[in-house]
Formats: C-alpha cells, structure tokens, sequence
C-alpha cells in the first residue's frame, strides 16, 4: 500500500478528525497549566492554532475536516441548551437588585452591538462580516448560532468573541480604577457582559462576588441578545 | 445523566422544529435554551437529571467550539484584507461599550441604593 492510498484510507472515516480534535485540545489545556493560567491565551486561542496546524500538516483540507468533526460539534447543540441551568439558577440571585441589573444589561448590550457594529460599517467591512462582529460579546456557543443564523463566518466570530474577550478581562479592571468604579457587582457586571467567559474568570479571580454577578450578565446578555440581534437585523435587512 | 441528556435533545428537537417552521434567524439550540429557561421560571425549579448533563457538556465547550475556532485560519482572503478594520472595531467597540456599562450599572446601584434606604426609613 503506497502512502497516497493509506492517508485516503485515514481520511475515508471521521476518526482523525476526532482524534486531531481532542489532540489540540488537551495539548492546549496542558499549555496552559504550564503557562499557568495566562487570561491572554486561553486554550481557545491556543487549541484552534494548534488545530489549524494540524490541519495544514496532515493530508486533510477544512472543509472535510470540518464535516467528519460534526461527529464531535453535534454535542455543542444540547450543551448549549443546557446553559439555561445556570442561567435560571443565577437568575435566582439578582431578584433584589432586578432594576439595576436589567437596565444595565439593555443599554450595555445595546452599546456593545451598536457601538462596534457602526465602526465597522463606518470603515466599509462587508454584511457577511458585520453579522460575524455582532455577537462578538456574548458566550461562544451563543455567537456562533446567531452569526450562522445572520449568515456571518462562524470561524471568524469565535475568533472575534475570543479576542474581545481577552481585551474586556485585561482592560476592565484597569478601567474601573480609572472611572473609579469599586463595587464588585458593578466590574462584574460589565466583565461579563463585554468578556463572556474569559471576562467572568477573570471576575472570579478578583473574588467571588464579581465572578457570581460576570456569570450573570454574560447568562442574560446571552439570552437577550440571540433574541434582540436577529430581530435587530432582520428590521434592518428589510 | 442519561436522562437529562435525552431532555437536552428533545429541548434541542423543539427548537430546531421552531427554527424550520417559522425560518428563523436564530439556530435551533438557541431556540432551545431560550425555551428550556421560560420552561424553569413558570415551574419556578431547576432540574436535577438536566443539571448533571447540562454540567458534563458544558465542560467541554472548549473542545466542542475548537472545529469552528480553527474555521478562523482557513478564512484567506476574507481575513487577511480586513483584519486591521476588525481590530479597530472590535477594539473601539469594547472600550466604549466597556464604560458605558461600568458608568450604568454605577449609576443604577447608587440608585438602588437610594431607594432602599428611602425605603428603611420611611
């Protein structure tokens, strides 16, 4: 058997696609307890390189990678309807503080989207890129189904979602300083509602407080946005 | 585990149905979860079955998003000709929302503030 015909023989099931998967992503969380915890690299960031690598090197182009990995991605759609469970039990905890918290959310939410979304337009980017930018603040499971659902690049909006991320958990707490803001609830709020999850660890790591209200507004902010954005932009479209 | 795993399908089998009927703009486990959370607030309880498998899969995000993550190095030309306007956007955009979010939620825990001590002592 010559190589040509065994790397198609490799390529004939969907177990390497799998198999490269989990590769990168344990090599990924490996790096990072190396590197101990860095919030600039998260195993997203570093995983997805060392997967487009793996990609590039082995005799696999993305599209048919992609395919065969449905067999792993197909999981992404009941994990991403089970993060209604936290949702509902955090949402539990802000009844005392409803009316701070929902007017907050709406107009940071609405910022987020509007604020980013009328740069991009202003610099000439394409619809097919302004729908990948606008969820870029909410959880990434949450933003790949509403960029799919406005016909945006899926690929493009994780690495958005990522970048934002790291940017809110990094330049927030120096911000709040600044704007002398020193209320836990209110950093972590705007960490997770501008950095998802990378935002909220880094609300845990400040203390448990900011960590508990970051996982909230990036709960809610999940919610009302894959709600409010594709209505938002089918009124636009019309 | 089994159990709550069936009822995160069949939450995800609903929005998927909703997404085909209607042609919504939203995927069907977006769908699925905005209805699972309606669902939990009109029975006012979680669901343990659901809350073991929801926990397990939710682990496991990163894994699962990495195949449409590294989607973001095959994009050629699309990413390569626009990065730096992105950049811009995505940097202006998050200071700015980052601020105004931060001044808000202030602004409204002060506000908070206020009316419960009105309310103490009134």
């Amino acid at each position: 058997m010559n190589l040509q015909a065994l790397a198609h023989e490799m390529m004939a099931t969907p177990a390497l696609a799998v198999v490269i998967t989990l590769a990168a992503y344990m090599l990924a969380l490996s790096l990072h307890q190396w590197m101990r915890y860095p919030s600039w690299a998260p195993p997203m960031l570093t995983g997805s390189l060392m997967l487009a690598f793996f990609i590039v090197v082995l005799p696999i182009n993305y599209d048919t990678y992609y395919l065969d990995a449905h067999w792993l991605t197909l999981l992404l759609g009941p994990a991403t309807v089970g993060l209604a469970i936290p949702l509902y039990e955090q949402f539990q905890h802000i009844k005392r503080l409803l009316i701070p918290v929902t007017v907050s959310l709406v107009i940071g939410s609405i910022t987020a989207c509007a604020a980013t979304l009328s740069i991009a337009w202003a610099l000439g980017l394409s619809p097919a890129i302004l729908a990948s930018l606008a969820p870029k603040s909410i959880t990434t499971p949450i933003a790949i189904g509403v960029s799919e659902g406005l016909g945006g690049y899926p690929g493009l909006t994780a690495g958005i979602v990522t970048v934002t991320g790291i940017l809110a958990a990094s330049t927030i707490p120096p911000l709040a300083a600044i704007l002398r803001c020193q209320d836990p609830r209110v950093i972590g709020l705007a960490l997770g509602l501008n950095g998802h999850g990378l935002g909220t660890a880094r609300g845990f790591g400040i203390d448990p407080q900011t960590g508990a209200f970051a996982s909230l507004a990036m709960g809610l902010n999940g919610a009302l946005s894959a709600i409010v954005l594709p209505l938002l932009a089918g009124w636009l479209n019309r | 585990m089994l159990k709550g795993f069936m009822w995160l399908m069949i939450f995800l089998v609903i929005g998927n149905l909703l997404q085909t009927m209607f042609s919504l703009p939203v995927v069907g486990s977006v769908l699925g979860m905005l209805i699972l959370f309606m669902v939990l607030i009109a029975r006012q309880r979680s669901s343990r079955s659901m809350a073991v498998a929801a926990s397990h899969l939710i682990h496991y995000f990163t894994l699962l998003i990495l195949p449409s993550a590294a989607g973001l190095f095959f994009l050629g030309t699309t990413l390569t000709d626009n990065w730096l306007k992105l950049l811009i956007a995505i940097v202006l955009g998050t200071l700015i929302s980052s601020v105004v979010t931060l001044l808000t939620m202030q602004a409204m825990v002060r506000w908070q503030q206020r009316r419960d001590d009105a309310a103490g002592t009134s």
